[in-house]
């Protein structure tokens, strides 16, 4: 069954010759499991496209079904309720709210769902556990690294146990250490069973989806299933995101994976656990939280956008 | 739901100390200002009440003079024909007094003439001593009590006064003021008793003098001073227990006009009649000022308008995040709103505090005291509390129609 079916979907900006048109005749079905990247460059629409399929934008044109249901004439109050009971967000800027602990911030949409105090502070506990942040319940989003945020806002995503996951650039604003710990996380959800719509301009992503999704001009490109795992791309795109620099043979990385799949997981793997243990022992781990503020100002550069 | 939002909103004010505090002293003023004037005008009233229903409420005064009327429900009110007969000599009479205390309705009545001349004592002048005739009833009618010696017992041709407490303890100190010797117009006169004076300020508000400082000396005495003349500035008599008070005044305005040859140039001035005049000036007076005080709530509500909308802008991120995460417009609106309402209902709350802080204070420095009842408070706070909502709405209607997508993007 699937849980999301746009049709003919295009969304007009403006008027006359102001016109800009951010989407034009989108078809897509996502399925419920799947675990889709949605990439495209900037302008490609794709930020206009997971706005409409998060039901915080709608369409000039075409249907949309959200869990056979047609969204399109819902009035606020049922778009917010399909928001809150069936969408978790995650955004590239985290979106915490700063003068709230990482619990509460995990509860928020629970207030909403109307869950009592007790169940929502037991949920987001739980969550917390499950996003590896149990000791950081009641630590304040100042106090928290970027990614430790980010992992946060996963846990606040999947508060409602919502049947969509809908991350914008989820690592958009976290080094690369960090930014794998939580691509791991979206991943270890989606075997879990949930439903995973990534949005990246970044197409290293692309590696850890089932299928991709590349939007251009408003148009749906390409739409690939991916089918097996890609665990090289993994060790060969460090050295890319590193340095920065967005050159990478498609090809040729396609091709060198199948063979050196086996041989080179065990050694990325090891790898890896070291630069997120080095990447966490960076950041405060016991320290108070006023001692933790003034540390966290030398963090990594990251845009902390908390509110 | 409701509970939630409330306990969001007094942690927003909470991490928002100064600002809070700032906006809320709009209302803290507004509030305290009004709650301040409302008590101390209750106060006055239940003092005048108390002094006055201290007195009886069957003491009856007459004045000279057609001043007051009263309208069809009978609460009295200035009169403006015969105005002129306020002036000049009284127009009442030792007639007028008999006709009143031969009445069955009466107890006791008495008559006071003011009486030009100078007290002496020991060839000084007595400052600010008073000089009234009058007839032995007249602490029976105002209920004061005499603490030594007695009154003029039937001998109202003598030298002889009764002096208030104050004069004695003045004149004589520790001394045994009866049998003193004062001088009056140059005559001796001999102090037969003293006036305790109860309900003094209420009993001055009727007869205008000053009891504890007066020198009273028989009627008969008076009307050789005042050049025969034995016209009484005022006559005050009390129904007996049994009788009614509105019948015995009008039987005896209707005899006294009578007496006046038709002409009715006298006013029955009854207890619930300065009760209710002193009610209507001393409310128009409270609502006056408090009128004006309310203005600063008035201001203290803009104030929190003013605040709320910049709220609303700063917080436009957190707002498009909680819509995104499933606050729907109701939700935002809410939100909002309850900050706002408690924001001023918290304001309102000090202000009393800070009223109720006030009042006492005026109430232990002044002769003022202040009446703070459960009804001030509650609707000082509910005021406020609505001052808030008013003042929320525009700001939260704002936030609650944000767009979630630009909000998220806002900087």
């Amino acid at each position: 069954m699937s849980l999301i079916q746009l049709k003919n979907i295009s969304r007009v900006f403006g008027k006359g010759d102001g016109k800009t048109v951010a989407l034009e005749d989108v078809e897509i079905e996502i399925e419920r499991g799947e675990f889709v990247a949605i990439v495209g460059a900037s302008g490609s629409g794709k930020s206009t496209l997971m706005n409409v399929i998060g039901l915080l934008d709608s369409p000039t044109d075409g249907s949309y079904k959200f869990e056979r249901e047609n969204v399109a004439d819902h009035d606020d109050r049922k778009l917010a309720k399909i928001r809150r009971k069936k969408i978790g967000f995650v955004f590239q800027s985290f979106n915490l709210l700063q003068r709230h602990t990482a619990l509460e911030n995990v509860t928020l949409p629970m207030v909403y769902a109307r869950v009592d105090r007790f169940g929502r502070e037991k949920a987001a506990a739980e969550l917390l556990r499950k996003v590896g942040l149990e000791d950081r319940v009641y630590y304040y989003p100042n106090e928290l690294s970027g990614g430790q945020m980010q992992r946060v806002a996963i846990a606040r995503a999947l508060a409602n146990k919502p049947q969509l996951i809908l991350a914008d650039e989820p690592t958009g604003n976290l080094d690369s250490a960090s930014g794998k710990k939580v691509m791991k996380l979206l991943v270890d959800l989606h075997q879990d069973g949930n439903t995973i719509i990534v949005i990246s301009h970044d197409e290293t992503i692309t590696d850890y989806a089932k299928r991709v999704i590349t939007l251009k001009d408003g148009h749906v490109e390409s739409d690939k299933k991916a089918t097996t795992k890609k665990p090289t791309t993994k060790a060969t795109k460090k050295t890319t995101q590193k340095s920065k620099t967005k050159s990478k043979p498609k090809s040729t990385k396609k091709s060198a994976k199948k063979s050196t799949a086996k041989t080179k997981k065990a050694p990325k793997t090891t790898e890896k656990k070291s630069s997120t243990t080095k990447a966490t022992d960076k950041k405060p781990r016991k320290l108070r939280p006023k001692e933790l503020k003034r540390t966290s100002l030398g963090q990594p550069s990251r845009k902390d956008r908390s509110l | 739901m409701i509970w939630q939002n409330i306990r969001l909103a007094l942690k927003t004010i909470r991490s928002n100390k100064l600002r809070s505090t700032l906006t809320m002293l709009g209302i803290i003023i507004g509030v305290s200002s009004v709650t301040t004037v409302i008590s101390l005008g209750n106060g006055f009233k239940q003092q005048i009440q108390g002094e006055i229903t201290g007195l009886g409420a069957n003491l009856v005064s007459v004045s000279p003079g057609n001043i007051f009327e009263r309208d069809d429900d009978g609460n009295i009110a200035l009169n403006d024909s015969n105005f002129s007969s306020a002036f000049g000599v009284s127009t009442l009479t030792i007639k007028d007094l008999n006709t009143i205390k031969k009445d069955k309705g009466v107890a006791a009545a008495t008559g006071v003439v003011p009486v030009s001349g100078i007290v002496e004592y020991k060839e000084k002048p007595v400052k600010g001593a008073a000089l009234v005739a009058t007839d032995s009833d007249l602490p029976a009618v105002l209920g004061q009590e005499l603490s030594r010696g007695g009154m003029f017992d039937g001998d109202e041709d003598e030298n002889i006064a009764v002096i208030g407490a104050d004069l004695a303890k003045d004149l004589f100190g520790s001394r045994d003021a009866v049998t003193g010797i004062i001088y009056v117009r140059g005559e001796k006169f001999i102090v037969t008793g003293v006036i305790e004076s109860n309900n003094e300020q209420a009993v001055s508000q009727l007869t205008g003098f000053d009891l504890g400082r007066t020198v009273y000396i028989p009627l008969a005495r008076g009307a050789t001073y005042n050049q025969g003349s034995t016209n009484l500035q005022e006559i005050d008599f009390t129904v007996t227990e049994d009788a009614e008070v509105d019948t015995v005044v009008e039987r005896l305005e209707a005899k006294l006009t009578k007496n006046h040859g038709g002409q009715k140039d006298f006013s029955f001035i009854k207890q619930e009649d300065i009760l209710s005049l002193t009610d209507t000036f001393t409310s128009i007076a409270t609502q006056f000022v408090a009128a004006i005080a309310g203005i600063s709530l008035l201001v203290g509500g803009i104030g929190i308008m003013n605040i709320m909308l910049v709220s609303v802008t700063e917080r436009t991120r957190e707002i498009g995040l909680r819509k995104a995460i499933g606050a729907s417009r109701t939700h935002v609106l809410l939100q909002f709103l309850i900050e706002s309402m408690l924001l001023s209902a918290i304001g309102g709350l000090l202000g009393v505090a800070l009223a109720y802080a006030a009042v006492g204070a005026i109430t232990i420095f002044t002769d003022f005291s202040g009446a703070f009842d459960i009804v001030t408070i509650l609707v000082a706070t509910g005021v406020s509390a609505i001052v808030g909502i008013v003042a929320g709405l525009w700001p939260a209607w704002q936030a609650a129609r944000k767009d979630p997508i630009k909000s998220l993007r806002h900087e």
